[in-house]
């Protein structure tokens, strides 16, 4: 079988249920994905990747580094800055925040795997 | 919340006792009038002046009290009839026009009037006052009311004349500087003065009135202070007088002792006055505070009611989506049959910490509304330490945590079964969340008729300036972030001990761990009165 282009996302997630939910379900949509538990985890991880994702989903509320400082060391961070970023959360408040901060959208907890799909099908291609 | 001061609006009987007082000069003027007036008619000189030697009211000055007193006595009930309204108006423009028409008489050769004719300040007077009835409930912007600047300048000459006479200034040819207040006998001063006050107080929630009524408990005071000020200087005035008429000193001394008693007792009024404005408003400034402090304390609370919450349904949802999703495909390889399993297995988790969730909620709304009553059962304090302890194990080997139990004697206590164990369940999930991975000790040992348990961990700790606060509601000692609950836990520990008469106390250190102490009396003799018992399992004779 040919390869094809692998599609790839990067989960910043500190629920470790929702992290293996959205990994398993992304993996058997021929995703490839990455996770990180926090924000401090997600740089170094990131900077250490050989290869880029093409979408990373980020929730906000997390423990050592929140959604809010990851994404300022991200525009810092000329190799990162960018790729797209797309916010999961619960706070609808947050979501607006984070909006006014240059994320792509963003998934309302509890959100469906249908949104999930197309959030992610839409950014890697 | 506790507020410190809440703000009393002054309640309808309370205008009513102004009212009353308006309705009260009202009719002493109207009186003052009708004597003077059935004087005139059967001509009775006493009637007409009172007193002999003093001047006889005018017939036309008597009618004008009885018709001013008639109209304002109307106007006083704000929720008049209409029929009402327009009589008092129709009275106001006729004492106007009397007024008007005797001061024309006076400067020019015109009679319109042919009675005896009134003073000239009665009639300047009856301009005000008929002025005063025609706009009486006309208020413009700032609660300005022309209508009670009117009634003030006309008790201003009745006031003075007042004053004159009973510093004993007499009537003698009425020249000069004397002209005003010597024209207007005793009598009328003291009508016009009752008029003026009964138009003022007829209105009390209204104008000028409306600092001095506003509030049962600032008004009162300013009200107090406003008395002050009228009658101090006035009483004074007449000791003054009164001291050098008898030649008791030096008119320029006395006058400066009058000066000076009267600045000091107005100061100690004004302070007096300004302090409890002071204190009232500081008592509204801590409840301003209090009211801030809460509104933030519940948006906090949302904010992590509603990720907490939603973390375990968005974990709910997915697998049940997830589940569906791979079934649907019918491709074995997505959704095994171990994968479902976990699936189902993770879900019922996810369940269990949603009911937790909302049994803390119920927790602090039943707290909230004082229902929150324990059952006293005979409860095995080892075997229950053992359950809980048993409960927990999967959570202490997620934790990284080892539960060293250390139990000195076997108490048996009368407790609240189920809230006890709560108690013990809330101290050990939070020795595991905040234990960093390191062992927590169990103590359990008895000191006069109590059971004292101490759970240890030695984890991250507590600030010292945290050590108090972590025992009220939505409070925990380090940011929400990450650490997840909603910050009841130690909130409801307390209200349960506090239920059964016990105590919890915190040694901590930051960075080397936590010791929570309960202290539990194995018989709440004093609970046991307030609660109610079950299952017979303790008798108490009465």
């Amino acid at each position: 079988m040919k390869e094809v282009p692998s599609k790839y996302v990067f989960l910043i997630e500190d629920s470790k249920d929702i992290q293996n939910l959205i990994q398993h379900f992304f993996l058997g949509e021929g995703y490839k994905v990455e996770s990180a538990d926090d924000g401090e985890e997600a740089l170094e991880k990131l900077r250490s990747l050989p290869e880029l994702p093409d979408l990373i989903l980020l929730d906000l509320m997390m423990p050592k580094m929140d959604g809010f400082q990851f994404r300022l060391e991200q525009e810092k961070d000329s190799k990162l800055a960018e790729i797209p970023v797309v916010v999961m959360t619960a706070d609808v408040n947050a979501a607006e925040q984070a909006n006014r901060m240059g994320v792509r959208g963003h998934l309302c907890k509890p959100f469906t795997v249908d949104s999930l799909l197309e959030t992610a099908a839409k950014y890697c291609q | 919340m506790t507020t410190g001061y809440t703000i009393s609006t002054a309640r309808e009987n309370d205008y009513s006792q102004f009212r009353t007082a308006a309705k009260v000069f009202l009719a002493i003027t109207f009186l003052i009038g009708a004597l003077a007036l059935v004087g005139w008619v059967f001509d009775i000189p006493l009637l007409k002046s009172f007193v002999h030697g003093w001047i006889p009211m005018p017939a036309i000055t008597a009618l004008g009290f009885i018709l001013a007193a008639i109209s304002l006595l109307l106007q006083t009930d704000p929720n008049r009839k209409h029929f009402f309204y327009h009589l008092a108006q129709a009275i106001g423009y006729i004492l106007f026009a009397l007024g008007a028409f005797t001061f024309l008489e006076y400067f020019s050769d015109l009679h319109f009037i042919f009675l005896n004719r009134m003073a000239l300040p009665t009639a300047i007077n009856f301009v005000l006052i008929g002025f005063s009835i025609i706009v009486f409930d006309v208020e413009y912007k700032n609660n300005f009311r022309p209508s009670q600047i009117l009634s003030l300048l006309a008790a201003l000459l009745p006031a003075q004349a007042l004053i004159a006479y009973s510093y004993g200034f007499e009537n003698l040819e009425g020249k000069g500087v004397y002209f005003f207040a010597i024209q207007m006998g005793r009598p009328s001063a003291l009508a016009w003065l009752c008029l003026a006050l009964g138009s003022l107080v007829a209105r009390p929630d209204k104008g000028i009135l409306r600092p001095f009524t506003f509030d049962r408990d600032l008004s009162a005071t300013w009200r107090y202070t406003l008395f002050m000020a009228l009658t101090i200087p006035s009483v004074f005035g007449f000791l003054f007088s009164f001291g050098y008429r008898k030649g008791f000193y030096d008119p320029v001394f006395g006058f400066s002792l009058f000066a000076m008693t009267c600045i000091f007792l107005m100061t100690s009024i004004v302070w007096r006055s300004a302090t409890h404005t002071w204190r009232v408003r500081l008592g509204q400034l801590q409840a301003e505070d209090s009211i801030k402090q809460a509104l933030k304390l519940r948006d906090e609370f949302l904010s992590i009611a509603s990720h907490e919450l939603k973390t375990p349904l968005t974990s709910l949802s997915l697998q049940a989506q997830i589940s569906k999703f791979n079934l649907l495909k019918e491709n074995p390889q997505l959704m095994s049959k171990e994968q479902l399993l976990e699936f189902l297995n993770a879900m019922d988790k996810q369940v269990l910490r949603l009911a937790q969730l909302v049994e803390d909620m119920v927790d602090i709304s039943r707290i909230d509304c004082g229902r929150f009553s324990p059952v006293f059962k005979k409860t095995d304090l080892t075997k229950m330490l053992h359950d809980v302890t048993e409960q927990l194990a999967p959570q202490a080997k997620a934790a990284g945590c080892e539960v060293i139990v250390n139990i000195s004697e076997n108490l048996i206590g009368l407790w609240d079964t189920y809230r006890i164990e709560q108690i013990l369940i809330n101290l050990l999930t939070n020795a595991f969340k905040y234990g960093s991975k390191k062992p927590v000790h169990i103590h359990v040992l008895k000191k006069n008729d109590r059971a004292v348990i101490s759970v240890m961990d030695f984890g991250i700790g507590i600030a010292k300036e945290n050590q108090e606060r972590i025992f009220y509601r939505f409070e925990r000692a380090v940011s929400a972030k990450g650490i997840t609950g909603l910050g009841l836990g130690l909130y409801i520990v307390k209200k349960i001990l506090d239920s059964h008469h016990g105590a919890i106390s915190v040694e901590s250190q930051l960075a080397s761990g936590s010791k929570f102490t309960i202290e539990l009396p194995l018989l709440p003799e004093t609970a046991l009165s307030q609660s109610s018992i079950k299952d017979g399992n303790y008798e108490r004779s009465s």
